[in-house]
């Protein structure tokens, strides 16, 4: 029995002792790993050596993923002295946002990240959390397009430079309209006569969502009122986009989606947009890539959404939504600002941004794409041509509230809920 | 008795005896039963790997067809996203890990579960029971924290703590539950052999258990293998980063790559496969062991 | 036994301490972020009860609380309805039993959003599975997710998905069954089907109740296959709790309130484990 006493306690303690390294002892050889971006002050070489970890959302299947560690690596190259971490991870892993923002508030934060500057970043930027560009010693912020000054935060500083746009637009089927003998949906009168008419036949007029509504919602609300109300505030509660929720339903029972628009999500809608089954639909510029693979570039035209009234069809959803942050905390770490500063210079010079953009096919933040096909210059001219181009809504609506909005389009549709009803419960949860 | 047992045989049971338990018929009824279930079964993993072999847009237009040209293309993408040999390695040390961790120390504590008496018994299976229902989305944040603290992102450990903690209590509810029903008698013999608890637990309990251990070996291996959010979180990086880790690698906003995915979910999918037919060879010895089958 | 005590403690603290560290003391801080209007991070002020007052207020979060609830009815009889009976099959067959106990644990291992993917592919208006047989068969294509229906559209693939689970616990459970009772039994002329009311299920009761916590516990914190499969909709109609927490939680930022959602699912699912184990109350059986 003794004998056994004592086995067990050896086991207990193996175990405790297990669990005690977990904590403690080991943790140092933990830290061997990125010994770089933590301890590589304490090293003297010729030139200190620094480690930078940067957390961008190019990963996946986003194109730029592999031109992104291409430029880095040719970066690495020139400044022997610097190694970078690319802790990238797309942004439809849904776990992202969670991670930037533990990092940022366990101060672990990465030294520069591409990120979204909305509503996402509100949190980091009120901390102080992220440089304030302009005022940062270095920093170079010319040559940019008029993405940049959007980006200027409410407290009149810019905190993001960005990398390209997107806009989001009208996607019609240039074949299947005149197949059908139907004239484009320039006006909000042919708009609404191109549902009629396609509701009478097998295709489907426009491939959407209404649970994943994002598109749909953002410009209807702008057909609604134009671009003076779809700037309103979330608490005005806006007449124009209680109507612009209403027209979705008058739509939807004029024939407009599928019967299950309403289980549908977003690449479902678009599979029909893509096997010629639907007319239209609403999206954004990286569908392109796409259309291409199905090999329906070129009978794909974008149009701006038509304006009913209050506004000029050609104003456009769109800009940039993510943009290059470089944490305060690195900059003010004076072993590591200079590396900082150089490498974001570096992803913010005209060269890396058009490489990148050149990749995806975005319109860039500085300089321009050349050799485009038609159809991927148009839309640039789109952009170009807008008489205003505002940001999606639910970058910059408290997210409770849109994600009300967006999945009440189904309850919108079957009548259960009136536009006003909605806006008003969207407004009461922002509060 | 005998009579009094026959009479309380309900019409119904007596019609089961009669066609069904000792006839030819019922046993073919059992083997049609059975091969309905399984084909529901095989047809996923089926369309899992005829579609590995499509190109992305005829996954989703012509789904439910052979490939019409049979392409290693998807695969030739995955082994382009990751290290595919240094992903194994990673889940197998992780996983591993965890498993053995969680029938260890799970193993010892479901044995005072269930064949100790104590006054906070009842509390603790309560306790067990709650963090079966604790959402990982609810534990993360916290979680990821301590391993920042730590100073373990994206070390092995920074998986298999967690996961080990995760696991348990479904572990020591599964093999306590097992274990409450093994005879009393084989307890008193062991201490009348002279047996400490820990003995007991090794010559008695543990042999005859086997079979349970196997079985939560098996889930836990696998949740550990496929807990794709904790690994995004915890161990991204490309040195420590497990084989789940391709399935994130599928899409982006430029749309989802729906033939890598499938050749990634058949990627991942094998090992388990492999690790499941290994444990289940306990569970043979735990039939044969029963001896012949009437 | 005399002398269990240090025993008692040895063997379970460091399944204590590990669970308690990263598992209890995690979710504790998730119970206190419950009090406050929080995205988790950097804006939280204390709200009081408030979340848990909008919780009771919460169309949404009721109709997802009787859907959790009907699901966990569906799962419950039919998932370990079904594996106990395939179980009971296979341990009645002596060839072929290996093939069935592996191709039943198919479905376990690819991950559920192929699962997903699979069903939305199957279900879907224009192009799926089921309408093109129905427009092959010269019918008209059905809506196969409505209000009335799409509970049940995801119930069906949940259920089917973890049969195999259960299946293999129990047959495990099965398994570990002396064959001399059986022999008894064989020799009180005891066979099938009273076989297995009399037998096999007294036998494995322990067991089944653990299958039921776990199916209890499991499909309240159901998420991935909902979310493909439905988003939750059309209108809510398929909402669970898992989903709606995951939505507050991750989509709508809001984290306060998915920390509320997710000690309403600790809660109620305590609450039904707890009746189900007053239900299944027997003496445990030893062999």
């Amino acid at each position: 029995m003794k004998k056994w006493n004592w086995i067990v306690m050896l086991t207990f303690s193996l175990v405790v002792l297990m669990l005690a390294a977990c904590g403690n002892s080991d943790a140092g050889s933990a830290s061997d790993n990125e010994n770089g971006s933590n301890n590589s002050g304490d090293e003297q070489t010729e030139q200190e050596n620094v480690n930078l970890r940067v957390v961008t959302t190019m990963a996946g299947t986003d194109p730029a993923g592999a031109v992104f560690q291409e430029v880095l690596d040719e970066f690495v190259e020139e400044h022997p002295h610097i190694s970078i971490e690319n802790d990238s991870q797309s942004a439809d892993a849904g776990t992202i946002r969670t991670k930037v923002n533990t990092d940022f508030s366990s101060d672990n934060e990465p030294d520069i990240m591409f990120y979204f500057n909305t509503v996402d970043a509100e949190g980091i930027i009120n901390e102080g959390k992220v440089v304030n560009l302009e005022e940062a010693e270095g920093i170079d912020l010319s040559g940019f397009n008029s993405m940049l000054e959007q980006q200027r935060h409410q407290d009149g500083n810019i905190y993001a430079a960005p990398q390209s746009g997107f806009y989001e637009a009208l996607f019609v089927n240039k074949k299947l309209f005149e197949e059908n003998d139907i004239e484009l949906p320039t006006t909000w009168e042919l708009y609404e006569k191109a549902i009629e008419e396609f509701a009478k036949t097998d295709i489907v007029p426009l491939a959407a969502s209404t649970e994943d509504s994002y598109y749909v919602v953002e410009h209807y609300l702008l057909a609604a009122g134009g671009m003076e109300n779809y700037n309103a505030e979330l608490a005005d509660k806006n007449e124009a986009w209680a109507e612009g929720l209403d027209l979705i339903k008058q739509h939807a029972d004029m024939g407009a989606f599928t019967p299950d628009a309403a289980t549908i999500d977003l690449a479902l809608a678009q599979e029909l947009f893509k096997q010629e089954q639907a007319a239209m639909i609403f999206e954004g510029s990286w569908l392109w890539g796409q259309l291409e693979e199905a090999g329906m570039g070129e009978d794909v035209l974008v149009l701006p959404m038509p304006i009913k009234e209050g506004g000029e069809t050609g104003e456009l959803v769109g800009g940039a939504s993510q943009g290059w942050f470089v944490s305060s905390k690195s900059y003010e770490d004076e072993s590591k600002k200079d590396a900082v500063v150089e490498l974001f210079n570096y992803l913010t010079s005209e060269d890396v941004i058009v490489q990148i953009a050149g990749a995806t096919g975005q319109p860039p933040a500085k300089g321009e794409l050349t050799d485009l096909p038609d159809y991927l210059k148009a839309g640039h001219d789109l952009v170009a041509d807008a008489p205003a181009v505002a940001l999606p809504i639910n970058d910059r609506i408290y997210p409770e509230s849109f994600t009300h909005i967006r999945t009440s389009v189904p309850a919108i549709v079957s009548g259960d809920k009136t536009g006003a009803e909605v806006i008003e419960m969207a407004a009461e949860m922002e509060e | 008795m005998e009579q009094a047992r026959e009479r309380r045989l309900t019409f119904w049971e007596r019609m089961q005896e009669r066609y069904f338990s000792q006839s030819k018929i019922g046993k073919i009824f059992i083997y049609v039963v059975l091969t309905i279930w399984s084909m529901t079964t095989i047809f996923p993993l089926a369309w899992v790997f005829l579609n590995s072999f499509k190109e992305s847009r005829e996954i989703i237009t012509d789904t439910f067809k052979l490939p019409t040209d049979p392409t290693l293309q998807n695969y030739v993408n995955a082994f382009e996203t990751v290290n595919i040999g240094r992903s194994y390695l990673n889940s197998f040390i992780i996983s591993g890990s965890v498993v053995l961790l969680v029938l260890f120390i799970g193993g010892i504590a479901a044995f005072a579960m269930a064949r100790m008496q104590f006054r906070l018994r009842g509390f603790l299976q309560t306790l067990l029971v709650a963090s079966l229902l604790i959402p990982s989305f609810a534990t993360i944040v916290p979680v990821y924290r301590m391993m920042i603290g730590m100073d373990l992102v994206n070390t092995y450990r920074a998986l298999i703590i967690p996961q080990t903690a995760g696991n348990l209590p479904f572990a020591i509810l599964v093999i306590s539950g097992y274990m409450a029903t093994i005879p009393r008698e084989l307890e008193e013999a062991a201490v009348m052999d002279g047996c400490g608890r820990f003995r007991m637990f090794t010559k008695v309990f543990l042999p005859i258990s086997l079979p349970s251990f196997a079985t939560v070996g098996i889930f836990v291996f696998l949740w550990s293998y496929n807990d794709l959010f904790s690994s995004l979180v915890l161990v991204s990086h490309e040195k420590v980063a497990p084989i789940v880790v391709l399935l994130s690698n599928v899409s982006s906003q430029y749309g989802t790559d729906y033939g890598l995915m499938t050749a990634a979910i058949a990627m991942t999918v094998i090992p388990v496969l492999i690790f499941y037919l290994l444990a289940q060879k306990t569970f043979e010895k735990g039939a044969t062991s029963g001896a012949v089958k009437g | 036994m005399k002398g269990d005590r240090i025993y008692i403690f040895l063997f379970l603290t460091p399944a204590f301490i590990i669970t308690g560290i990263f598992l209890y003391y995690p979710f504790i801080e998730n119970l206190l972020q419950s009090f406050y209007n929080t995205d988790g991070f950097f804006n939280s002020t204390f709200i009081g009860l408030d979340n848990y007052i909008r919780l009771w207020n919460d169309e949404i979060a009721r109709t997802a609380l009787f859907n959790s609830l009907e699901l966990i009815l569906y799962v419950t009889v039919f998932q370990v309805g079904i594996a106990l009976i395939l179980a009971i099959l296979v341990d009645s067959i002596t060839k072929g039993a290996a093939f069935y106990r592996t191709t039943f644990f198919f479905p376990i291992v690819i991950s559920g959003a192929a699962i997903g993917l699979l069903f939305t592919l199957i279900y879907n208006y224009r192009n799926g599975l089921l309408n093109e047989i129905l427009v092959s068969m010269g019918m008209e294509r059905v809506l196969w997710l409505t209000e009335q229906s799409s509970l049940y559209m995801v119930a069906i693939p949940t259920v089917w998905n973890y049969v195999g689970f259960y299946f293999v616990i129990l047959l495990t459970a099965i398994q570990k069954i002396p064959n001399d009772f059986y022999e008894a039994a064989k020799l009180e002329g005891i066979t099938g089907f009273q076989k297995m009311f009399r037998l096999t299920i007294p036998l494995i009761v322990t067991d089944l109740k653990t299958c039921m916590v776990l199916a209890i516990t499991g499909t309240l914190k159901i998420f991935e296959l909902v979310y493909i499969i439905t988003r939750g909709g059309p209108g809510n109609s398929s909402e669970v709790l898992g989903t709606y927490m995951y939505q507050k939680a991750f989509e709508d930022t809001a984290m306060g309130y998915g920390a509320t959602i997710a000690v309403l699912i600790v809660v109620l699912g305590l609450t039904l484990a707890f009746i189900t184990n007053k239900l299944l109350k027997r003496e445990e059986v030893t062999y």
